[in-house]
């Protein structure tokens, strides 16, 4: 690799169940004021900004080309723009490279989603699956995580008292963020008697609907000190597909996470993620995803999840500190949001929650039906 | 330092395309995709085991597929791959390359695959595309694609009939190209004798805008190849090499609010073409550049983007139109392929326009094949609201 | 940061993205759906490469672009439910008011599972591992819904000593039976191409019985040559001494073995590790180690090994053929530190449950190479029932030929193609042509082996393909 990929800045808003009063313009222009102001980046051809990634979702903003209704709050006017059309993780990936490559020094990143905004959540991502086989039948993310979440949890020893334990930190650590989304705190026996939605996936055990926006400025490491005087490294990316259809592939197997952190881990130089890495956000769309990613990076062992929450494996690898995505971030930014996370912890930004002598972080984030990819940012002090 | 010296080469090694057509009943999209996939895998003697990463674009709301990219792993391959999927509406093609290169170069992979598709017959494309448009501003009023603001201007600018005229030329000439491209959707054997005639009688959609000069609802799929230096050289005999990209997008509507004669918005393809010449050094584009596969999505706009891509003063752009310029042969052969009018599955639309001329310079474009030695290309994408993206294509790697 | 300002006059645009989509299921979709609503009938697709069944059906395998549109089979309409859930939710993209359950369903004769609605039983009874048999729509859509769900079958999972029966008539208006049964040697065993083996000598054919048979080493080449040009994949070698004795002598078989080689390299070399009467174990495994060859054979059983005549039951030469435990597990050990692919020789039921038992020590690799072998005098005579049986008891990812001594050569082999299997022929196993004249060589027989698969609709596998197929390491 040529050179390191600075990350200088980040701006979020606070995850909201309903953010109805706001468009998402200007959500979006919120932190894109904060970047600016925190960096002082300018859009000069020469110096400034060039290329802005954003990650947006037509579906979710009922707008074809979502990433026009933005062009203006995210600066693009006369600069390019280019969406990242799958989680905003792979977004990191891909500024990684619009800068290794030589062809930009600045990137600037946003994104955003209105859960909100949809009559159902579900109904978009029923329209992940084609329209012959699976569509009629009534798949969507929920009903197929679910059959996830009963193969993983059979096969890792993972229990219901395992998943509560799971979605009462989540909500605890969340009250130390400020930016998260303000939930009711729960007991383990609420997340037990909470409905099943689809079984055996309780209404506690998924992430709630959320509104959010964020950005963030990347650059070279040679220009990194014109913005920031405490630039954070990214060092690692690493991406992989699974098989579409779910009869094709083992629900509980991890091969696309473990495909996506090793490649991560290759790039990075990491050869004992347990040793090297000490802070872990992991993007748990729902309870059972926690353990399940933590086996996929490397921290648990395989098919030792329940075993690994017994022994403490959450809080021994610092994982998921801001409350995770199970506490809310919107579908395709949960990558972002985790990102955000390391970046403040490695800053020693990171509040209340902060962990000291964070040198090197790990975000990982899925989309697409049963996880079916995987993407995994190593960041580094 | 503006613009810092590309991390490692990129070349392009494989080219597939599918036939575009109006309908593909035969095959559901990760068929239609594969067949493209195939295609450039054979093109570049390669198995879907060599390539490293997958790049994936079109536009959800023309199929209604949310995240297509995982249905479509069916036909792409991205199986146990690395993959992205990046678009930018119509201009999408165009980024899948840029993209690709970025990719490449950066070192993070060595060979990668870029496919950019369109099923339009499946979906509602006026509809989808209005539905760009802010619901509380502009919505109600906007009607697609379709826009005779154009014809507007160049009639008031050069008189209706020379205007007119130009822009049935320019229609008669890309038909004449595409009876050359056994894959264009639309190739009707247009004859010069016919301007008069199509002038007077093709139904108009929208102002002057009329329906010959408007480009075709087309199903199809496009793949092409990237690999770094040394790969590509190992690989390929005829690797053809990615100098430079630039992407530059605008907004619309307020800018539309704001519309001024006297103040005319600056257009983003003369920008494009102005920066992206200027950190290349280039003076005289019309000199310098063999052929330029331009995404023209109406031939009004085609005619009149001439002017802004070449840099070009005054009527220019309509002398190289009326003496033919523009044809196989002639000074700067535009669209050798038939162009977007010809056929336009509009996420790979963009991404022909690379593959095509790519294959200029390999000299493999068969019938549609310039005459003349092809050593450096220029490919344009259009989308959005007036977004561009502009690509310089090199046969040697001696810039 | 967050967005605090007076929310007083903010608004809220209703919208509604209403647009028109007509999907295109394409050739195989079309297919499948057409053939649910016509005929009740659920197909998969077979990939030859990764063994499996697909469902629902796709035009190549995404694993490595294997072209698998044309190989359609028939599927059983009752299948096991492998995992579920319980849709507890109202929305407008279900098919049914909550609770329902989805299910993935795995149908008998397919790998893959599939998703579907499964009805008619209380929620709280639903397990995996449950038997449950489709139910048509009444009214077609055109849709996957023209099954319109999936509720609990009696219909036990049909066990594997029930697959070859014969096929079930098909009448999908009165319920659950009878069923179209999945069968060996239907066509959907037969998409794979066949493997012709030429097995040249033996230890014990000489040219008195048929001059062709080669003791040279370029008689040997000249012979194999042959075959490969008639369709043959492979060569089975014993090497002979000039005089016509088998041998052990490793100079010898070694010149064999690489003039085959050098006349035709594509070609497949399989060598025997029997050799001939009367070889020590270390003889027999030696040579093989010396060598390496891409394959050897393995015997699986200590048998009676002799010459009796057939109609009268007369012993001309008794012999006991030695492979013990110990020997089928040193001569494993040996071929795989060697990468040399055993061809495993099963001789009856036994000698399949020997390799299956010393097998547990994981000392073969997959994909299994089996042969069955049927006319030994001291083994089992082809019957075509005892071949189905030996067909069903294999283990999984194993594939197999056969060879039979004298007139069960040709039965045996077409027995084998039907099924799906591979054939080998050779002078090693009998000297004539089914026409009962003396073979002009062993290339003879693998001509009508040939003629045989194209009468069944198989193409002989190139040298190459057969690697493939028997796992061997790449040339």
């Amino acid at each position: 690799m040529s050179n390191r990929v600075a990350l200088c800045a980040v701006a979020q808003i606070k995850n909201e169940n309903d953010a109805w009063h706001a468009r998402f313009q200007n959500m979006l222009h919120e932190c894109f004021e904060s970047i600016m102001t925190q960096t002082k980046v300018s859009f000069d051809m020469d110096k400034g900004i060039r290329n802005i990634i954003t990650c947006s979702d037509d579906m979710f903003d009922a707008r074809t080309i979502s990433n026009n209704g933005i062009t203006d709050v995210v600066g693009a006017q006369f600069r390019g723009e280019e969406k990242m059309s799958q989680e905003s993780i792979n977004g990191l990936g891909y500024a990684m490279s619009c800068i290794m490559s030589g062809h930009d020094d600045v990137i600037l990143f946003m994104g955003h989603c209105k859960e909100s905004q949809g009559e159902s959540r579900r109904m978009v991502t029923n329209l992940t699956f084609d329209p012959f086989y699976c569509r009629p039948i009534g798949m969507d993310h929920l009903n197929v995580s679910a059959m996830q979440a009963r193969a993983y949890m059979k096969k890792s020893g993972v229990s219901e008292e395992h998943l509560a334990k799971i979605v009462v930190r989540s909500r605890k650590n969340s009250k130390k963020n400020p930016n998260a989304r303000d939930n009711k705190m729960v007991d383990e026996k609420e997340v037990m008697n909470s409905p099943l939605l689809a079984d055996p996936i309780r209404e506690l055990h998924y992430y709630p609907v959320t509104d959010w926006a964020y950005g963030m400025l990347l650059c070279t490491e040679e220009r990194a000190r014109e913005f920031t005087d405490n630039p954070i490294w990214i060092t690692g990316y690493g991406s992989c597909m699974d098989s579409y259809f779910l009869g094709d592939k083992d629900l509980a197997s991890n091969f696309s996470l473990k495909n996506a952190s090793s490649r991560a881990y290759k790039m990075a130089g990491i050869k004992d993620p347990k040793k090297e890495i000490n802070l872990f956000e992991l993007s748990d769309q729902s309870a059972y995803q926690l353990p399940m990613w933590a086996e996929g990076v490397g921290i648990a062992d395989e098919g030792k999840g329940g075993k690994w929450i017994e022994d403490g494996g959450m809080d021994k690898y610092n994982v998921n500190l801001s409350g995770g995505m199970l506490n809310g971030n919107p579908l395709l930014l949960g990558g972002a949001a985790r990102a955000i996370e390391c970046f403040l912890q490695l800053r020693g930004e990171a509040g209340e929650r902060q962990v000291k002598g964070v040198k090197k972080a790990l975000a990982q984030a899925s989309y697409g039906p049963a996880a079916q990819h995987q993407a995994v940012v190593i960041m580094e002090k | 330092m503006s613009h810092r010296k590309k991390n490692r080469n990129v070349g392009i090694i494989g080219i597939g395309q599918t036939r575009f057509s109006s309908h593909r009943e035969d095959v559901n999209q990760p068929e239609m995709i594969h067949e493209a996939v195939s295609a450039a895998l054979k093109d570049a003697g390669l198995a879907m085991k060599d390539i490293d990463c997958i790049v994936h674009g079109n536009m959800e709301l023309f199929e209604m597929v949310h995240q297509p990219d995982c249905w479509h792993t069916l036909g792409t391959g991205a199986y146990g791959k690395e993959s992205f999927r990046i678009t930018t509406g119509g201009t999408v093609g165009a980024t899948l390359s840029c993209a690709a290169d970025n990719l490449v170069a950066s070192g993070m992979y060595d060979i990668v695959m870029a496919i950019g598709f369109e099923k339009l017959q499946e979906g509602h494309t006026t509809g989808g595309i209005t539905n760009m448009a802010d619901p509380l501003w502009f919505r109600n009023l906007q009607t697609g694609a379709l826009t005779g603001s154009k014809a507007y201007d160049m009639i008031s600018e050069f008189g209706e009939e020379r205007a007119k005229k130009a822009s049935v030329m320019y229609r008669i000439i890309m038909d004449k190209h595409a009876v050359k491209n056994p894959m264009a959707h639309r190739a009707f054997g247009l004859e010069f004798e016919q301007l008069d005639d199509l002038v007077r009688t093709s139904p108009k959609l929208v102002g002057d805008l009329k329906l010959i000069e408007m480009c075709s609802q087309s199903d199809g799929a496009c793949v092409v190849i990237f690999a770094e230096e040394k790969t590509a050289k190992k690989i390929s005999k005829k690797p053809v090499w990615i100098r430079d990209h630039i992407t530059v997008h605008r907004e619309e509507t307020f800018i539309l609010f704001g519309y001024d004669e006297k103040h005319p918005v600056p257009m983003t393809h003369r920008f494009a073409a102005e920066n992206l010449y200027k950190r290349n050094n280039i003076k005289e584009p019309l000199e310098y550049f063999d052929v330029f596969e331009m995404y023209d999505p109406a031939s009004w706009w085609a005619v009149d983007w001439i002017r802004d891509f070449f840099q070009l003063k005054d009527d220019e752009h309509l002398k190289l139109v009326e003496n033919k310029e523009i044809m196989i042969g002639g000074k700067m052969p535009i669209n050798p392929s038939g162009g977007v009018i010809a056929s336009n599955p509009i996420g790979a639309t963009a991404l022909v326009r690379i593959a095509e001329a790519a294959l200029q310079i390999r000299g493999d474009a068969g019938d549609h094949q310039i005459p003349t030695e092809v050593k450096h290309a220029l490919a344009s994408g259009f989308g959005g609201t007036m977004w561009t993206v502009l690509t310089m294509l090199e046969k040697d790697l001696n810039w | 940061m967050s967005l605090e300002y007076d929310k007083k006059d903010c608004f809220i645009v209703e919208g509604k993205l209403a647009l028109p989509y007509t999907y295109f299921p394409g050739r195989l979709g079309s297919k499948f759906i057409t053939t649910i609503r016509d005929k009740k009938i659920i197909m998969g697709v077979n990939c030859p490469k990764c063994k499996k069944v697909y469902v629902p059906p796709r035009q190549v395998c995404e694993k490595d672009f294997t072209d698998i549109r044309d190989n359609w089979v028939e599927l059983q309409n009752t299948g096991e439910v492998v995992n579920f859930t319980v849709v507890r939710y109202d929305d407008r993209h279900l098919p049914r008011k909550a609770p329902f359950v989805l299910a993935l369903i795995k149908l008998d004769g397919a790998d893959s599972p599939f998703m579907h609605i499964l009805e008619e039983i209380d929620i709280s009874e639903v397990k995996a591992g449950m038997r449950v048999e489709a139910v048509f729509a009444k009214e077609t859509t055109n849709t996957i819904l023209d099954i319109d769900h999936f509720k609990p079958s009696k219909v036990a999972k049909i066990s594997m000593s029930d697959r070859s029966g014969s096929a079930g008539s098909c009448d999908p208006g009165v319920g659950s039976v009878p069923h179209m049964k999945k069968q060996s040697g239907g066509r959907g065993d037969m998409y794979n191409k066949v493997i012709i083996t030429a097995a040249l000598t033996g230890a014990a054919t000489m040219k008195n019985q048929n001059e062709n048979v080669p003791y040279e080493p370029e008689e040997f080449a000249n012979e194999a040559y042959k075959c490969y040009k008639a369709g043959a994949a492979m060569v089975h070698v014993h090497a002979r001494e000039s005089n016509g004795m088998a041998t052990h002598d490793h100079a010898r078989i070694k010149a064999t073995h690489d003039a085959i080689k050098d006349k035709c390299p594509e070609l497949i070399v399989n060598l025997s590790s029997a050799v001939g009467m009367g070889k020590t174990p270390e003889q027999r495994i030696s040579q093989i180690v010396a060598i390496k060859p891409e394959m050897a054979s393995l015997n699986t059983n200590t048998m009676n090994f002799s010459i009796i005549d057939r109609k009268t039951g007369k012993i001309f030469i008794d012999f006991v053929f030695e492979n013990t435990f110990t020997m089928l597990q040193d001569f494993a050990k040996a071929m795989l530190e060697n990468g040399v692919k055993p061809e495993i020789e099963i001789y009856d039921m036994g000698g399949l449950d020997n390799f299956m038992l010393i097998g547990k020590q994981g000392i073969f690799s997959a994909p299994y190479n089996l042969n069955f072998v049927w006319g030994v005098a001291g083994g089992q005579a082809f019957r075509a029932d005892a071949f189905i049986a030996l067909k069903n008891a294999m283990p999984e990812n194993a594939n197999f030929t056969t060879c039979g001594v004298g007139q069960d050569q040709f039965p045996a082999i077409t027995q084998s193609c039907l099924l799906g299997g591979h054939m080998r022929v050779g002078l090693e196993d009998n000297i004539r042509v089914p026409s009962g004249e003396i073979a002009k060589g062993s290339y003879e027989q693998v001509e009508w082996a040939v003629r045989i698969a194209e009468a069944l609709g198989r193409v002989p596998a190139t040298p190459d393909e057969a690697r493939e197929i028997m796992g061997l390491k790449k040339k």
